[in-house]
């Protein structure tokens, strides 16, 4: 199990990570977000052991992070980078290697790998003649070949087309069920609340959300509800009581509570007793509580 | 120690599939074909000039021996056949005798030329002969007439006590030779490996893919890989150099191109003591300046800076060139500290040593001083690459130097 234990880390007086804690056990996915300088890449820093904590403590397995065996541990930086004038074997085989494997091994492996994820090119194709999406899989191959035990993922997403994300999260939920314990990063909500078994939000270095998604979805309320074709105008449904905004979009509307209690008159009022094609209320969203989030004042 | 081979390997690997430093290591030899050929080729392809000599027929056939590659002596009949001859343009010159004391030249403007010094030096010879037979002079005579006096030159140098010793002075041509060749051939390969390491560590840093690497090894583990794996490539040039060596010492007798080569060197004035202290040096220093290069290397964010990383190593390499190049002709206090001070003496004390200039001793005090601090300021670079290797600064290589200083210090 990955653990962190009140970590801060800050430059120059500058605070980067403050007292962060959470854990991430083998089998288990978290999603860290925040937006662009929120401590997410100084976090992963400090999990890889490039820099150390001013203060807390990184463990895995209960030992210090420095002192663990490396070769369990899978990395794919924010920024991507390969030899561009190595083969993808020799790369393949770069990296299986110094994590451990053989070189029979990371042979026998790489055209099941290359297969898993569509790589459209052979293995003695230099990486510079590879489409930019195709490097990008390379890499992820050469992240994920040697099976690690914890693997950190960097805006794994960034760059991929769905049909391609879709592979990758097969292959990050392929290691889920191998034991890895896994973090990744990701601007995009979606995917986030699509792989995460929890997350952690990070704003200016500080955790201003950890739980589940449900439970931080639930904790916020079913304040939304989503409507179509409703028996009222806009003006109408604005003046229903508990309703606080009203957004349309063609025949939808979604409307914003003050009171989840509200949603039971709300649904009376809009059936009038008859057909509506949709009646749903939730709480918000990963994107929208994101968004309250970044939008809130410092504490 | 797995990993320690890997990247030794990766470099290793890497370097030997790449064109650049096959072309390092093959360049001096690639050079010395190119001279080689072209010097062959001028002389290869010029014909003798051709004199006619219209002269006493015993002169004539004594002239016609005379011949050499540069210069043919044909005897002919009259000096209306000579003019002919140069006009049909058959012959370069025509030397018209009446007596070996008086001679006159005819040579054609757009003819080969004549060495006038090679020919009254025939002429010299041969007159030298006929007046010795008509003094009545016998061959032993004659022998001791021409003898020509010997001089041996021997370096000396005097003690404090004013007490005169000799040295291993070398002759002044050889000096200059030696200082130069020595010199040049450090500067060329010391850059090349210093451009390797500082363009492969700024484009690794560049590239991103050192995070990537350091995931599953140390810095220092990837540090010292490194070294090992461009010490590997120093070995395989070594190597290389001894087997062409060989190779040209046992084809001296097929080809006369490395027999004439190598008889043109005069090897006991060089000696071994001077080829192992070269090749000791020629390892020192290219290990210190691979590692100021890897450190220097560390310290820019990308490939686009590898340049401004190798300053330092271009700037002390350059002192250390130019102070071998001196060193025939100054053997002032300045080339003698230089020639004690890392990162400058490896160019610098073979020059000194290979001209008598410094002792074995002094040179092997020399060399110490290399060792040790390249024990020292390895220590100090794997720590200064450790702390710069994930650092992406923009301010400038010094700035980033300073930084990392102060991070090693407060360690």
């Amino acid at each position: 199990m990955l653990e962190l234990a009140g970590i801060t880390k800050s430059f120059g007086g500058q605070i980067a990570v403050a007292d962060e804690s959470f854990t991430v056990a083998p089998g288990e996915i978290m999603g860290l977000i925040g937006q662009n300088g929120a401590g997410k890449t100084t976090t992963f820093r400090m999990v890889l052991g490039f820099i150390r904590p001013d203060q807390g403590e990184v463990r895995w397995a209960g030992k210090p992070i420095a002192q663990i065996d490396r070769d369990i541990i899978g990395y794919l930086p924010e920024e991507r980078g390969l030899y561009p004038k190595m083969t993808v074997a020799d790369q393949v085989q770069f990296f299986g290697q110094l994590h451990g494997m053989s070189k029979a091994q990371v042979a026998a492996a790489l055209p099941e790998w290359m297969a898993r994820f569509e790589v459209k090119g052979k293995p003695t194709d230099k990486v510079k003649d590879l489409s930019k999406g195709n490097q990008q899989k390379v890499q992820l191959i050469c992240t994920l070949i040697f099976q690690p035990r914890l693997l950190i993922l960097d805006e794994p997403f960034s760059g991929l087309d769905p049909v391609n994300a879709s592979l990758l999260e097969d292959g990050i939920h392929a290691l889920q069920q191998s034991g890895a314990a896994i973090i990744f990063s990701s601007h995009d909500m979606s995917n986030v609340e699509a792989l995460s078994d929890h997350l952690v939000m990070l704003k200016n270095g500080h955790t201003v959300l950890s739980g589940t998604v449900a439970a931080i979805r639930e904790a916020y309320g079913r304040t939304r509800i989503t409507l179509e074709q409703p028996g009222l105008d806009e003006a109408a449904l604005r003046a229903l009581p508990g309703v606080v905004a009203v957004v349309r979009r063609g025949e939808h509307y979604t409307l914003r509570l003050s009171d989840p209690a509200a949603g039971r008159a709300i649904f009376q009022a809009v059936s009038q007793g008859g057909y509506i094609p949709e009646f749903s209320q939730q709480a918000p969203d990963l994107d929208e509580i994101f968004r309250l989030k970044v939008g809130e004042a410092d504490a | 120690m797995r990993k320690l081979n890997l990247i030794a390997g990766q470099v290793l690997k890497k370097n030997l599939r790449g064109y650049s430093w096959w072309l390092m290591v093959l360049m001096p030899l690639l050079a010395g074909v190119v001279i080689g050929g072209i010097v062959w080729y001028m002389t290869s392809t010029q014909a003798p000039a051709r004199v006619v000599v219209v002269a006493p027929q015993p002169v004539a056939a004594a002239l016609q021996k005379q011949s050499s590659s540069e210069q043919k002596y044909v005897p002919i009949s009259s000096e209306a056949k000579g003019q002919k001859q140069l006009a049909a343009a058959t012959a370069d010159g025509m030397l018209v005798l009446k007596t070996t004391a008086q001679a006159k030249l005819y040579r054609r403007d757009d003819g080969q030329s004549i060495s006038t010094a090679a020919l009254t030096q025939s002429l010299a010879g041969l007159n030298t002969m006929a007046v010795a037979q008509s003094l009545g002079l016998s061959a032993k005579q004659l022998g001791q007439l021409l003898a020509t006096p010997r001089v041996t030159t021997k370096a000396v140098a005097f003690t404090d006590s004013g007490k005169m010793t000799a040295t291993a002075g070398k002759s002044d041509a050889l000096k200059q030779g030696l200082s130069t060749v020595v010199g040049f051939l450090m500067y060329l390969f010391l850059m090349s490996y210093g451009s390797i390491i500082a363009a492969e560590i700024a484009t690794e840093k560049g590239s991103r893919i050192e995070e990537s690497i350091l995931v599953a090894i140390r810095p220092r583990t990837q540090f010292y890989g490194k070294i090992m794996g461009v010490a590997a490539l120093l070995g395989i040039q070594v190597a290389l150099y001894a087997v062409m060596a060989a190779a040209a010492w046992l084809l001296r007798g097929a080809l006369p191109v490395v027999k004439d080569l190598l008889a043109s060197v005069d090897f006991s004035q060089i000696g071994w003591g001077f080829v192992a202290l070269s090749v000791l040096f020629f390892i020192v220093g290219i290990l210190s300046y691979t590692i100021l290069a890897a450190m220097c290397g560390s310290l820019v964010a990308n490939q686009e800076q590898a340049g401004q990383a190798l300053q330092p190593v271009l700037l002390l390499a350059m002192i250390g060139y130019f102070a071998s190049l001196m060193t025939a002709n100054a053997n002032g206090p300045v080339i003698g500290i230089i020639s004690y001070l890392p990162f400058l003496s490896p160019m610098v004390m073979p020059a000194r040593f290979g001209i008598g200039q410094a002792s074995l001793p002094l040179a092997l005090v020399s060399l110490a001083i290399s060792i040790v601090f390249l024990g020292g300021f390895t220590a100090l670079a794997e720590r200064i690459y450790a702390a710069n290797v994930l650092t992406y600064s923009e301010g400038g290589i010094f700035k980033a130097l300073r930084k990392s200083l102060s991070l090693v210090r407060a360690k």
